[in-house]
């Protein structure tokens, strides 16, 4: 799997337009998210049983937590997941589908870890939505220039 | 406890992430072709791969520290800051250019990251 990951890219990719979101794709997208979405929410219920415990102690008991184990499990697929949609689909249509995870993982530590969002927070992530379309859009004006945007993308989480 | 003390924790997460990935584009340059055969491709590749695994290992373990202590909403946000980073480490690694939409948009992620910041 890390090979993969370190194989160089392929240049053939970079022709605009010939890296169109096909079901499959999007399939790939929906199950990176899902996995870094629930990733966090397993990690964030694991710990704070132990918000008490300091230092070695802390990790001890993350490691020993099954719902810790499970989110760097979930964190890992989610990366390499996401790094295999890098290669098939543009920034420019990655970074707002990836830009869903914040959304998600807000809306449900509010419902299912029970946590208070104050309006600020949620302001927040709005202008952090806003900044990751218009960042996509420069990836647009990026890769009309050779070579400039490649394999740049960020993974989720 | 005041989340704001864990600032430094998930900051440091996110600037840890951010570096393994530029250390995962490095070997990936390093790497070039694997026509030499595999053993050569491994050599150039594993310095920095091995750095960036490093680099991926201390982000999550202040990641799981950090969330023993914060809300998941307050600490999730931060991590739109490795776009930045991404931005950044372009500017300045590979000489692109910073054109107008890349930095508005990243100016709105670091606004929207404060107001996160401020919201306890």
């Amino acid at each position: 799997m890390l090979a993969r990951m370190i194989e160089p890219e392929k240049t053939e990719s970079a022709a605009p337009g010939a890296r169109t979101l096909t079901m499959g794709t999007l399939a790939l997208v929906g199950f990176s998210v899902l996995m870094s979405v629930s990733a966090q929410l397993a990690l964030r219920h694991g710990m704070v049983a132990h918000q008490a415990r300091s230092g070695l102690a802390l990790f001890r008991a993350a490691f020993e937590s099954a719902w810790v184990l499970a989110g760097v499990a979930g964190y890992l697929l989610a990366t390499v997941t996401w790094l295999k949609v890098l290669r098939r689909i543009d920034l420019v249509v990655a970074y707002p589908l990836g830009s869903l995870s914040f959304v998600f993982v807000t809306f449900f530590s509010a419902i299912l870890l029970k946590e208070h969002v104050p309006l600020l927070r949620w302001l927040g992530i709005s202008l952090i939505l806003a900044g990751i379309l218009v960042v996509a859009r420069g990836e647009r004006v990026a890769s009309a220039r050779p070579r400039a945007a490649e394999n740049r993308g960020v993974p989720p989480s | 406890m005041n989340p704001q003390t864990l600032l430094p924790v998930i900051l440091g997460s996110v600037l840890c992430a951010i570096c393994g990935q530029v250390s995962f584009k490095t070997a990936t340059n390093n790497a070039g072709a694997r026509a030499d055969g595999w053993v050569a491709f491994a050599k150039r590749a594993l310095p920095a791969l091995l750095v960036g695994l490093l680099l991926y290992a201390s982000s999550m373990l202040l990641w799981i520290f950090a969330l023993a202590r914060v809300e998941l909403s307050f600490a999730f946000p931060f991590v739109s800051l490795s776009y930045v980073g991404i931005l950044l480490a372009g500017r300045f690694r590979l000489a692109e250019t910073m054109h107008p939409s890349r930095i508005w948009g990243a100016a709105l992620i670091v606004g929207g990251v404060v107001l996160v910041s401020l919201s306890s």
